[in-house]
């Protein structure tokens, strides 16, 4: 029946100026058997745009499940959408729901076609993470979407905002129902039934124009003469009139259509094969069902057509067709008629006729069904109906079976759900169950709720398996020692075939190595993990261990072999798809690094901030961290404070936020570094105090950054000795643990304090020794970075034929920083005199024109008179102005 | 006033909806007594927690009946109610 007037109110508003979706939300909803999908297929069919449909059940309410379900239909209309955020999905632990719908939506936002999304079913909703995913998508009202949800109550989204701002149209249960010259129209039209107009106005009046209602009212008429009489007799009563027509509705089918209609009614989804095993139809042997058939027609003047032999020669299939022809409620699910299911309120009409019938039989149809889907490796859904027959054990079987494969999918919900379905004395029964639900949890993060549902291992792999969970808590708690106490256990109980659970615990090992700085330990704990990880074809841990292992070759100081691990790492991904996925951002950052050491800074700058970009989508919170800390050492480098400053202030943020001891130490390097090179050794000399207390005690390697640092403000304040012990201890510590780039790093720094202490030939000698170590590398920064004291030095090294080549590349690399700076100075119409720039330094560093005044030991107004100078030379007409200028002009 | 608790524990519910329900739909709604007032449905009986209660309210929305009220009455004042 086409049905114009709601044609219109879906189209009125769709769309606004170049053809863009102008409203983001079309609501249907109205109680069962309004004609909902119906009147949807009927709207798409009539626009335009291309749309892809979701049909949701009870099982969407796991928001992994729905996400990728979701995805699946997006990529329906373009290939392109959600690639990223399925790549996302491949880490054990599932990324921040925002995360991927950030990389779904910026995808939509760049996708050229304009479709409609249909939630089909949204009642059966009722997780808020779901409804929380659909409200992020409304909330960012993409013009290429429009969202149309079909649904037998308000869903929880916040539909008053969008209402209120016209984004959005209800069709509701008023406008659904039939007009009278919609029922005529349908009654005599469609369903070709010979009806006085009075008949038709009473059936409209009795059923309301609710036209489920009215379908089963013509179903029963078909074929009866005395159509008059049956309205009489249903419109005189007030029975529930879905419950006197189902009633209708069945007692016109033959006892076999009718008897495979309740039989089959468990199913959610039918096909062929599958009703054939629950009715009980071998193949070979036509039809045998558990009585033997009696094949009366419960109303002879039934007008189906098809023969007793028809169907039962070609079983269930035959069966659904001749259904689907004589509307008997049934909604095809593919073109190729594959599959079907009943419409709604007719399947929970033949359910409850079978609990009132059958009840007995109702455990056996879930098992048969179970154990198609079993032999058809449907398992999930073997699962269900596993727990439906009551067959626990079997239920449990089959979950021990499957849930693995679906926890390393990310379902972690199905599977906690499943769990929680079966008695805890079963799970307790069988310890493989205990350690999924430990899985679980772990990888949902409830980290503290693991050790419940482990020490039940008997049997040795399980005891494996139990400490694997055990090592992977333990990482993600940042407990060092307990990682690796129970890797090593996993690692030696687990049998070989476990990959993923070896894969997981070869990283968890190497993160646990790398962050106590045994490099050597990590580096080969990684190379374990990629071995496992491969033979899992799991590419998430593959690539995250490659770009691991490639971070701990650049700790020590192998940067061309990083390089090529990172590579690797990125070549993995592409193999994948050809798209950059966030974890592809570990080993983009890793290569930022090495780049900044050649003196890459383009090259470093691209790098990082590809790395930033896909990190902060993926979370992985500190290797953005260090992507921010290259960005603002490329800034430094350039002269550009400021840029430096906020790049620090950035990752600052985000660090405290995440409590990254290690990461919080390389920032408060950069900082001391950025006020020793602005002169401002006085903050620099508080900030190495307050950080020369915690040394006391044992030296933690995570913090030789941050001890490196103090060392540098202590040659700056004029206590070299001071910085030559420190450094001494952080050099024994560096060596014995293979971090050949602190090693070089350090001798670097030992050399500029002996020289600071005017001892040249020590400072001679140790820089020779850190040359040595680092050109076969091609370090150039470590050097550069320290400035004029290392170029001296250099120019001394050079004079005695110490390392030449390598000695004059360096210098020459200082000399263009110098150089670069003195061409900014340059740029200036009227240079700045020496005091002038004595006095922009004392500006910058903060001080106040008394302070100025003190420190230079000059009047307060000559400071003035030189300020004003250099305002007017460079041009500007505050202090803050005049900061920013000579930062960007380099002149500190 | 009753705390939060209290509804965690069965109680005795009366869902009243429109149109007359054949009593032989006691099973779907878990066992609720239904009865008659006009053309009217009163399903009544313990429902578990409200959970269930809102179950069974799914199964009314499901089935498509107008849902005209829902009452609840404490199992120890039913209990006075019945003696």
């Amino acid at each position: 029946v086409p049905r114009p007037r709601l044609l219109e109110r879906l189209d009125v508003g769709l769309l606004g100026q170049s053809d863009l979706f102008a409203r983001t939300l079309t609501l249907i909803s109205a109680p069962a058997g309004f004609g909902k999908t119906t009147l949807v297929v009927e709207w798409l069919n009539n626009v335009e745009q291309a749309f892809t449909w979701l049909s949701l059940d009870e099982s969407d309410n796991d928001p992994v499940r729905f996400f990728t379900y979701l995805v699946a239909a997006l990529q329906r209309i373009d290939p392109n959408l959600g690639q990223i955020a399925q790549a996302m999905l491949q880490a054990p632990q599932p990324p921040a729901p925002e995360s991927l719908l950030t990389a779904l939506i910026n995808d939509i936002a760049a996708t050229s076609h304009l479709f409609v999304l249909v939630l089909e079913d949204y009642h059966l909703i009722n997780a808020l993470p779901v409804h929380q995913q659909i409200t992020f998508l409304l909330n960012h009202q993409l013009p290429q979407m429009h969202v149309a949800i079909a649904t037998r109550q308000d869903p929880p989204l916040p539909l008053p905002r969008l209402r209120a701002r016209g984004q959005m149209v209800d069709i509701r249960q008023a406008d659904l129902r039939f007009t009278v010259e919609e029922t005529d129209d349908f009654l005599r039209r469609v369903m070709q039934l010979d009806l006085s107009p009075a008949d038709v106005a009473a059936l409209h009046q009795r059923t309301e124009g609710w036209i489920a209602g009215l379908q089963m009212a013509a179903v029963s008429m078909q074929g009866r003469d005395d159509t008059t009489d049956f309205v009489r007799a249903f419109t005189g009563g007030h029975r529930y009139i879905f419950d006197y027509l189902g009633q209708e509705v069945l007692r016109q089918q033959p006892e076999d259509v009718r008897r495979f209609l309740l039989h089959t009614s468990i199913l959610d989804r039918l096909t062929g094969s599958l009703c054939d095993a629950v009715v009980g139809i071998d193949e070979s042997a036509g039809l045998q069902l558990d009585e033997p058939p009696t094949r009366s027609f419960a109303d002879p003047s039934t007008a189906f057509t098809v023969s007793e032999v028809e169907l039962l020669g070609a079983g269930s299939q035959a069966m659904l067709e001749h259904l689907e022809r004589n509307n008997l409620f049934i909604v095809p699910l593919d073109d190729e008629r594959h599959w079907y299911r009943y419409h709604h309120l007719f399947a929970d009409l033949l359910r409850q006729r079978l609990q009132r019938e059958r009840r007995d039989l109702v455990p056996e149809l879930h098992r048969r069904a179970s154990e198609w889907y079993e032999e058809n490796g449907l398992i999930p859904e073997a699962v269900s109906h596993a727990l439906a027959s009551g067959d626990l054990e079997r239920a449990a079987e089959l979950i021990e079976w499957t849930a693995w494969q679906i926890l390393t999918r990310g379902e972690m919900t199905t599977v906690l759900g499943w769990l929680g379905a079966l008695p805890n004395d079963l799970v307790r029964s069988r310890p493989q169950l205990g350690i999924l639900h430990a899985w679980a949890l772990a990888f949902t993060g409830e980290v503290d709720a693991v050790e419940s549902y482990l020490q039940r291992g008997v049997v040795q792999h399980v005891e494996g398996e139990e400490a694997a969970v055990r090592a992977y808590v333990a990482v993600v708690r940042g407990d060092v020692p307990s990682t690796i106490k129970f890797a090593h256990q996993a690692l030696e109980l687990l049998p070989e075939e476990k990959w993923f659970a070896r894969g997981i615990v070869a990283l968890s090992f190497g993160i646990a190595y790398q962050s106590s700085g045994k490099l050597g330990a990590a580096g080969q704990a990684f190379t374990e993990a990629i071995r496992f990880s491969r033979a899992t074809e799991r590419t998430y841990l593959t690539t995250v261990a490659t770009a691991m292992l490639g971070h701990v070759q650049e700790m020590q100081g192998l940067l061309r072999q990083a390089v090529e691990t990172h590579r690797e790492a990125l070549r993995l991904v592409s193999e994948q798809g050809g798209r950059p996925v966030p974890f592809a951002g570990i080993a983009y950052v890793g290569i930022a690094e090495p780049l900044y050491e050649w003196n890459d800074l383009d090259g470093a700058m691209r790098y990082a901030m590809e790395g930033i970009n896909l990190c902060e989508l993926g979370g992985f919170v500190p290797y953005a961290l260090a992507g921010h800390a290259i960005l603002a050492r490329v800034h430094q480098a350039r002269g550009d404070v400021d840029s430096a400053l906020e790049a620090i202030q950035k990752a600052e943020r985000l660090a405290q936020r995440y409590d990254y001891a290690y990461v919080m130490a390389v920032l408060a390097e950069l900082r001391a570094r950025l006020w020793v090179a602005r002169g401002n050794v006085a903050a620099a000399s508080q900030w190495a105090q307050e950080h020369r207390l915690s040394l006391v005690g044992e030296l933690h390697s995570a913090r030789e950054v941050e001890q490196m640092a103090v060392a540098r403000v202590l040659v700056a304040q004029g206590e070299p000795g001071e910085a030559v012990k420190l450094l001494a201890r952080l050099l024994e510590a560096a060596e014995a643990a293979g971090r050949m780039r602190s090693v070089i790093k350090i001798l670097a720094l030992q050399a500029l304090a002996f020289q600071a202490q005017g001892d040249v030939g020590q400072a001679l000698s140790v820089l020779e020794h850190a040359l040595s170590l680092a050109e076969p590398e091609g370090y150039v920064r470590t050097f550069v970075d320290e400035g004029e004291p290392m170029a001296r030095l250099l120019r001394r090294a050079l004079s005695q034929g110490i390392a030449p080549n390598y000695a004059a590349r360096l210098l020459a690399a200082l000399g263009e920083e110098v150089e670069l700076r003195s061409s900014a100075m340059e740029s200036l119409i009227e240079p700045l005199s020496e005091r002038e720039l004595e006095v922009l330094r004392l500006v910058v560093a903060g001080l106040s024109n008394p302070e100025i005044a003190q420190e230079l030991v000059i009047a307060v107004s000559t400071v003035k008179s030189h300020i004003n100078h250099i305002y007017g030379k460079l041009g500007v007409e505050s202090r803050t102005r005049a900061v920013a200028r000579a930062q960007e002009l380099g002149l500190l | 006033m009753t705390d939060g608790r209290k509804f965690d524990k069965p109680g005795i519910y009366q869902i009243r909806v429109k149109g007359v329900l054949d009593e032989k739909w006691s099973d779907w709604f878990d066992g609720l007594t239904i009865t008659w007032q006009d053309d009217e449905t009163l399903l009544t009986g313990p429902v578990r927690d409200q959970a269930a209660l809102h179950g069974l309210l799914a199964k009314v929305r499901d089935l498509g009946l107008p849902l005209l009220s829902v009452k609840r009455s404490f199992p120890e004042r039913f209990n006075l109610i019945r003696r």
